[in-house]
């Protein structure tokens, strides 16, 4: 059973990215992008995806206000927080199930993925 | 014509991005990678580049130092700075040929690509041209 993924960030090149990288993986699939908090939203209420691999700085609302909006429609989705900025306090205070920073690289963010996808 | 690109970006989503950017514009080979400044000048001087495709804050290094390096070590490659960051001052002022916020998009990259070497495409092209 495919784990179908959105992704949400506001910069096309990382969403390039991680298009790429579910190519790489054969359960994995984008089943749509964002590139704000706002279409983000109406994408998982369309959608339904079972994990959202979320940015954190975009224009608009951001991504801890999306997360929180996100967890109250779709309570089953899991969220991952995908940023270059460090999280304030624990993902699951700003309404996320993870956090991964994209510095600490792409194997960090599969197992991540992999991982939530286990439940 | 086939455009040899080295991708210099500390986050390795960005560098597979490039990746997938390449695959789809066609005629772009990502002839290297490199994840800092340092790195990424051994691989300008060994590869000799026709674009370089860099980041502007990374570990050690950043990008406007390593740029001004890079000329030195490959003085014919288009050095275009690409990042989330504004520039402070035109490109050519800190070393390179071009700058491209990530905010504006792959579209604007490739544009700009193909802006800085246009000279060369038609070139190739004129030569490729048979005579009749």
């Amino acid at each position: 059973m495919p784990l179908r993924l959105l992704i949400v960030d506001d910069h096309d090149v990382v969403r390039l990215g991680l298009r790429k990288l579910a190519d790489l993986h054969a359960r994995w699939e984008v089943c749509g992008e964002a590139g704000n908090g706002e279409n983000a939203i109406a994408k998982v209420e369309e959608l339904a995806p079972d994990v959202v691999i979320l940015d954190v700085a975009m224009p608009g609302m951001n991504g801890f206000e999306t997360a929180m909006r996100i967890r109250r429609m779709a309570p089953a989705t899991k969220i991952i927080l995908f940023s270059i900025q460090e999280v304030p306090a624990t993902a699951d205070q700003v309404g996320a199930d993870a956090f991964v920073s994209k510095a600490s690289g792409l194997s960090n963010l599969v197992a991540t993925v992999e991982r939530l996808a286990r439940g | 014509m086939t455009v040899r690109v080295l991708v210099v970006d500390d986050h390795d989503i960005v560098r597979l991005g490039l990746r997938g950017l390449a695959e789809a514009v066609g005629d772009w080979e990502i002839c290297g990678e490199a994840a800092d400044g340092r790195t990424a000048i051994v691989k300008a001087f060994d590869l000799q580049p026709d674009v370089i495709i860099m980041d502007l804050t990374m570990p050690g290094m950043n990008g406007f130092e390593t740029a001004m390096e890079m000329r030195s070590v490959t003085p014919n490659s288009k050095i275009i700075l690409f990042s989330v960051h504004n520039l402070p001052l035109p490109a050519r002022n800190v070393g390179a040929d071009a700058f491209v916020s990530k905010a504006s998009g792959i579209r604007e990259l490739v544009a700009t690509v193909e802006r800085l070497l246009p000279r060369e495409r038609e070139a190739e092209t004129a030569a490729a041209v048979p005579l009749s």
